[in-house]
């Protein structure tokens, strides 16, 4: 898995791949944390979880860089090293919802290491936003693009 | 024609400065950039014009849809973008309460097992999982649910009673009243309804964790452990039904409990011993029947002989439970147990499962202190000295708890000591604070458990305050209009005549001033004890409402997100949000006054006001400070000694937005405002110290008392976490109830609620209470900054430095306005082509990275200034300067009474890093132009380096030839602060 920080006049945006929903969910993540900070310490900061629950895929990957950027403000802490484990309606992970659910939920369960502010230079990322936004199968993996407001 | 073409769109030159977008496929009207050719060049390399393209898809948007000169590239609407859009409101209801939950809008909210709410429409595809409380004839329980779709359009009413309640039902919907289930249709004003007036809190996903494992009872006999391990109580998570159980058995416990050899009692009413039996029953184990024994109490030489109930458990595992959740064992008194740790981890409807049980236990019954005003239900407990700050460590705890679940307290006290038995004996005691609105959430949402008679209790009392401030609003708006009728020329005689529901002693006093602060209910309104004498409450805690107006609200999708709706009119989220914005301080000092102590001043300012990332604010953000500002903005601020009066007079709306509903921001938004309440942030936010370089339209610049040399202080910062959070809510809330509506819209985030919905109305009053908190950010820094200036000149910032406000203007903003536009035979706002007239019309004017301007003469502009116009104040960048504009006469008729906000950026922030080095840029700017910077992160001061932005000098000029926005002055930077 992989992201590269993009050029926005105003902004930030993160482009990933990887090859499973969850670890793309991750490394769309760990642009958030790069594009707050350019040099995260290796080591400090206890693990803490999350999990999010949205009616679809974009919709839950927006609520879940929402919910970190939430952490950050209230823990006082940059999420860092990020694991996701994105569960699709119906439990499978493919990354699909099967046709027949009528009424699909979309879950993420992740953790990452909260590494206190005060011990990095870190800027404020503002919020998420949709603008543009691009999350889809490419190839034989997945691909994001997420603007941030900075 | 002068035609331009950029990646496909192309412009046409309308006359100077003024470039249209002609419409074409599906845009609603056509667009404008008012740009010079330079500054066209620059807007059309990025996305800028599509994005202003994507905006006139917005259904209501009037023509022309406009980007300002320093327009560039946003998210959803360009930066620097003006939309205005027609606010005809439609007809959405707002749900409440009720039984029967199969002919309800779908916004009802239903009340869910251990006191969650959710709404109808969420509940859709997981009911089945769920427990409803439903009220029975002998009580009110949990219910498994029905829920029946209807997917067809059905008229629907609202249902509004004297206590404020409202539900939206259709015509058959059964309601329970006095006489029994009663169809909506055969309902009339004046019936009594019956309404189970607790809310409890929406029902957010706990977040899931292990409370306790197999290694948390490693010392106990392996016997205990497989007696919890069959009951699936361990490990026990987080998310557990018999968790939430727990949660009120542990509370009540500390409060009323206790634990002897093996056993663990319980004592308290029968009825609500019941209930803890029945939670006992519920995880596994089993209770004892409900022993009752005669005691004799002696208390100050009175002697008297009560029954007391308990029942007990004679589990040593459910007791060694308990003990590993909180519960204190030994004697209460002298131990040193606290809140328990894990309750801090938990959503708000399972702490209030903790806090409510004890308060069962604990708190003193609601009750009046006057006829018509409550006395505050309060929390004693005692402890020995040596253990009095375990006792207050407890009280605070169970008071930071409350603070964060909205509800205010008084603070803690030490009541009395007293020498007992076990030593020297400490009281501490704490209230809920009594205003109407604190209580009836502490009722309505927290309450009682485990205490059936104060819950009821409670409730009633909570409907009463709910009655009071609905005749007191109403007495509130009767004042109102009166003054308005009586500033109109209307007779005091004809406007008497005219309100025959308050007596003429009410108007006049609403005329001639007599009267402080709100209206009081009239005197003939019932004192507590009447109310209760009048009102019926049932034993399944429900109580008699009296209707007092049923409405036909058009048709709707009962279930089916959104609602069918004529009405094509909207509200754009995604671009109106955090009230960013500007103020400039006067100063009387000049810039020989400052000069030489650029250093120490820049160092104290950096110093004294926080900015970056998790560098805290200038005030905590309790609970009191969160809603004075959200509520009351600046007036708030000035009231607590941050702020003086002419903060108020020279600011935009006087400081307070009155459409702010604070109710609406969410506790995630208030969450991090919390630690953000004056404070600069990152990013392109600044402080800075400027001097007046040059003063172009001198009258005006007097008006703004501005004149060459002199210092000023320029603040740009917004609303901070809480204004984004509050926008990403309102986002993600439109996209899952107007999911068809978003489907036409060429990106995502030009989210919008129709104008008149529930959503529409409820984001404009978050928005407008996210203004205010900028404002209030704004005006602790200034607070801040004005203590430095005295600190570092040894004077009085106001009486001898002048430091007064000139301004404050917000650029990131949607407001309700109204301009004349062009209108279709249907008389709602048309495009040029198919208009038939021109009329005044209401519209929200969306202002993203845009500054209002009105010209003098607007009634909107404060008074200090109508004459001249509204100041405008762009900031430039650090080595650039700003400028000082005042509303220009054609503003109203070119930009919807608006131009620029600022330099507008011109290359991105990884771009800017590449090109400058944060070093280089801060010491050039000091070795050549005598600007000192200071700032949190060497990497901003690369960000916004003067070279990423357009020319000030030149957005201005555009500015000015348009007559949008006049120069008035333009300052040049001294110091500057930034994250």
């Amino acid at each position: 898995m992989t992201y590269e920080l993009r050029d926005h006049t105003a902004d930030v945006a993160v482009e990933a791949t990887a090859s499973t929903l969850s670890a793309l969910f991750a490394a769309v993540a760990d642009g958030l944390t790069a594009a707050s900070c350019e040099s995260v310490p290796a080591e400090g900061g206890e693990r803490f979880t999350v999990r999010e629950t949205a009616e679809g895929r974009e919709a839950l990957l927006f609520d879940y860089l929402d919910r970190l950027i939430y952490e950050r403000d209230v823990r006082l802490v940059l999420p860092a090293d990020h694991e996701c484990r994105v569960v699709p309606p119906g439990g499978n992970d493919e990354g699909d919802a099967p046709a027949d659910a009528d009424a699909p939920e979309w879950i993420v369960e992740a953790s990452a290491r909260a590494v206190p502010l005060d011990a990095v230079a870190a800027r404020e990322i503002k919020a998420v936003t949709y603008s543009e936004m691009t999350l889809e199968r490419r190839d034989d993996g997945w691909y994001a693009y997420v603007v941030f407001d900075v | 024609m002068t035609t331009r073409e950029f990646d496909g769109i192309r412009l046409e030159k309308l006359r100077e400065h003024v470039w249209e977008i002609p419409r074409e496929g599906e845009m609603n009207v056509p667009a404008r950039v008012l740009a010079s050719e330079t500054l066209l060049e620059e807007i059309g390399e990025d996305d800028t014009l599509r994005q202003l393209k994507n905006a006139t898809h917005l259904p209501g948007m009037v023509e022309p849809a406009l980007c300002m000169p320093d327009g560039h590239q946003g998210y959803g609407f360009p930066v620097g973008g003006v939309g205005a859009i027609d606010a005809r409101t439609g007809c959405i209801s707002p749900g409440a309460i009720g039984y029967d939950i199969n002919c309800l809008s779908g916004d009802s909210e239903v009340l869910l097992s251990h006191g969650r709410r959710r709404r109808i429409e969420n509940l859709f595809g997981r009911f089945e999982d769920e427990r409803a409380r439903v009220a029975a004839a002998d009580g009110i329980f949990d219910s498994d649910i029905q829920l029946f779709s209807m997917t067809d359009d059905r008229t629907v009413y609202e249902i509004e009673t004297e206590t404020g309640d409202t539900v939206t039902a259709t015509g058959d919907h059964p309601f329970q009243t006095s006489n029994g289930m009663t169809e909506v249709d055969d309902l009339a004003t004046e019936d009594d309804v019956f309404l189970h007036p607790f809310k409890g809190f929406p029902d957010d996903e706990p977040p899931e964790f292990v409370v306790l494992d197999e290694d948390d009872f490693a010392d106990e006999d392996p016997q205990l452990v497989r007696v919890l391990k069959e009951r699936d109580l361990l490990p026990l998570r987080s998310t557990d039904d018999a968790f939430h159980r727990l949660l009120k058995l542990v509370g009540y416990h500390t409060g009323d409990g206790s634990f002897s050899r093996s056993h663990t009692c319980f004592y308290g009413d029968p009825a609500d011993l019941e209930a803890i039996q029945h939670d006992i029953e519920a995880i596994g184990l089993t209770p004892s029947k409900i022993y009752d024994r005669e005691r004799d109490h002696d208390i100050d030489g009175n002697e008297f002989t009560r029954t007391e109930y308990s029942i007990n458990s004679g589990s040593n595992a459910f007791k060694q439970l308990l003990i590993r959740l909180g519960a204190p064992e030994g004697r209460k008194v002298e131990s040193e147990f606290t809140v328990p740790d894990y309750l801090h981890r938990l959503t708000d409807w399972q702490r209030a499962l903790y806090l409510s049980a004890f308060f069962g236990a604990e708190m003193s019954r609601p009750d009046t202190v006057a006829p018509k005003n409550s006395y505050a239900p309060s929390v004693s407990h005692n402890r020995v000295a040596d253990h009095r700050v375990d006792g207050e460590t407890f009280m605070r705890d169970l008071m930071r708890h409350l603070n964060e679940l909205g509800i205010r307290t008084n603070a803690l006290e030490e009541v009395e000591r007293t020498e007992t038995t076990a030593g020297e004996t400490v009281r501490l005691r704490f209230g809920i604070s009594t205003d109407s609105d604190n209580l009836i959430r502490f009722f309505t949402q927290i309450g009682y458990r485990y205490a059936h008679e104060k819950q009821r209790r409670g409730l009633l009392v909570a409907q009463y305050l709910k009655r009071k401030e609905q005749v007191i609003n109403e007495r509130a708006r009767v004042a109102e209009e009166a003054r308005a009728l009586a500033d109109g020329g209307m007779a005091t005689r004809a406007i008497k005549d005219r309100f025959d529901q308050v007596n003429d002693r009410f108007i006049e006093r609403s005329l001639y001033g007599g009267r402080k602060g709100r209206p009081r209910p009239p005197a003939d309104f019932p004192d507590f004890e009447q109310f209760r004498e009048q009102t019926t409450v049932r034993n399944n805690l429900t109580i008699s409402s009296e209707v007092t107006s049923i409405t036909e609200r058009g048709k709707m999708d009962v279930f089916d997100i959104g609602v069918t709706h004529d009405a094509h009119n909207f509200v754009a989220n995604g671009f109106v949000v955090s009230n960013c914005g500007v103020r400039m301080v006067r100063t009387s000092l000049t810039y020989d006054d400052v000069r030489g102590c650029e250093a120490e001043l820049v160092d104290a300012l950096f110093e004294a006001i926080p900015s970056g990332l998790g560098g805290g604010g200038v005030i905590d953000g309790d609970a009191d400070a969160i809603e004075g500002a959200l509520e009351r903005g600046v007036e708030w601020a000035v009231s607590e000694g941050y702020g003086i009066e002419s903060d108020l007079t020279h600011c935009e709306d006087e400081g307070r937005r009155p459409d702010a509903r604070p109710e609406y921001v969410s506790r995630k938004a208030t969450d991090r405002g919390r630690n953000q309440m004056g404070s600069l942030g990152s990013g392109n936010h600044f402080l800075e110290v400027q001097r007046v370089t040059d003063v172009f339209r001198e009258e005006v610049a007097e008006a703004y008392r501005l004149s060459e040399g002199q210092i000023v202080v320029l603040i740009h910062c917004g609303s901070r976490g809480l204004g984004h959070q509050t926008c990403n809510d309102y986002l993600r809330r439109i996209e899952r109830d107007h999911a068809d509506l978003l489907e036409s819209l060429p990106d995502k985030e030009l989210a919008a609620a129709p104008a008149g919905s529930e959503l529409a109305e409820e984001y404009y009053g978050a928005m407008g209470a996210c203004i205010n908190f900028a404002w209030v950010n704004r005006q602790l820094i200034t607070h801040r900054a004005r203590e430095v200036f005295g600190d570092v000149f040894d004077a009085d910032p106001i009486d001898d430095l002048g430091m007064e406000l000139l301004y404050d203007v917000a650029h990131n903003i949607g407001k309700k306005e109204t301009h004349e536009v062009p209108v279709g035979p249907d008389g709602r706002p048309a495009t040029t082509e198919e208009a038939v007239d021109r009329a005044d019309r209401e519209l929200y004017v969306h202002r993203k990275g845009a500054t209002r301007a009105f010209p003098a003469g607007r009634e909107e502009v404060p008074e200090a200034y109508r004459s001249v116009g509204q100041p405008v104040i762009i900031p430039g960048s650090m080595g650039a300067g700003s400028y000082v504009l005042r509303g220009g006469s054609e503003s109203m008729s070119v930009s919807f009474g608006s131009t620029a906000h600022g330099a507008g950026r011109l290359m991105s922030r990884t771009q800017a890093k590449q090109e400058f080095w944060g070093g280089d840029v801060r010491d050039d700017l000091e070795r050549e132009q005598a600007i000192y910077v200071k700032a949190q992160s060497g990497a901003t001061v690369a960000e916004e380096a003067p070279g990423v932005y357009k020319d000030v000098d030149e957005v201005v000029r555009v500015s000015d030839e348009l007559g949008i926005g006049d120069t008035v002055a333009r300052t040049f930077p001294v110091c500057n602060i930034k994250g």
